[in-house]
């Protein structure tokens, strides 16, 4: 049963995450990629991560997304624009940078099948694993202070958007 | 091919999502999906984290998947206003028509 779970799930991540980068057309896209968040959270309930589940639901597939398909939306691409360039030979060296990381993790692939022993080695773990009470804990105690860091990178980013968005960086006549 | 699932699989699985972002980058030439490419990076890499926390019994992982995802938020934000900036002057999204800074 688990297996069926995990096999379904995985399955959607990887066909959606391969038709993300096939679709020529951004909007299609970016619905791909939605389909594979969601995906993705199911493998991390199956994980009993249940917070972080909830989270990539929220965060990626609500807020990122919806940035994502405003931003398609406002710069309203027509047909000629979403050309691709063709097939050039830095293309082909990238597919051939792609094949070598997967050379070099060539490790990692001979695993396949094997399942590198039970999840939990020593110790189970207990019903409250991955909530949210023993997680915010963790992150008011032990990482309180990369947290608030996290909420200064937060406010520079959404200045800097604004900035970067409103400004104009070349005169019109150039 | 029945089982029972272990670490293995799951590393396996964001290997293959990470392996299909970093194609995305690399061989697109649209600026939008190259940055969706990079969500699909940063979610391997959670996905990583979030299994060998699960395979350790300890929650610390999840709170660098937390982390990722605040981070993530952030590059978007950043990246889609580049994007908006870009397109109002070249009036394109392809990355190979940006040669502004070329010498």
């Amino acid at each position: 049963m688990d297996f069926i779970v995990f096999a379904v799930l995985s399955a959607a991540a990887i066909v959606a995450g391969l038709a993300t980068i096939a679709w020529k057309n951004p909007i299609r896209s970016a619905l791909s990629l939605i389909i594979c968040l969601f995906a993705l959270a199911g493998v991390y309930v199956t994980l009993y991560a249940h917070f972080i589940a909830a989270m990539q639901v929220l965060v990626y597939a609500g807020a990122i997304m919806v940035l994502f398909v405003f931003v398609i939306m406002l710069l309203n691409l027509q047909e000629g624009k979403l050309a691709e360039a063709k097939v050039t030979i830095v293309s082909v060296l990238s597919g051939v940078v792609v094949l070598l990381l997967v050379g070099k993790f060539y490790r990692v692939l001979s695993t396949f099948g094997s399942n590198g022993g039970p999840m939990v080695p020593g110790k189970g773990i207990g019903p409250e694993f991955g909530t949210v009470s023993p997680i915010g804990e963790m992150l008011f105690k032990q990482f309180l202070l990369p947290f608030e860091l996290v909420s200064v990178l937060l406010l520079i980013a959404v200045v800097g958007a604004v900035v970067i968005a409103r400004r104009r960086f070349w005169r019109e006549g150039e | 091919m029945m089982g029972e699932i272990g670490l293995y699989h799951y590393i396996f699985l964001s290997f293959i999502i990470f392996s299909i972002g970093m194609f995305g980058v690399l061989v697109r030439r649209n600026a939008i999906v190259m940055l969706m490419s990079l969500e699909l990076m940063l979610n391997g890499a959670n996905l990583a984290f979030v299994a060998y926390s699960r395979f350790r019994g300890d929650e610390a992982g999840h709170i660098m998947a937390f982390f990722v995802m605040a981070l993530a938020a952030a590059e978007a934000a950043v990246g889609l206003a580049l994007v908006i900036a870009v397109f109002k002057h070249l009036k394109t999204l392809r990355v190979d028509r940006m040669t502004t800074l070329k010498g």
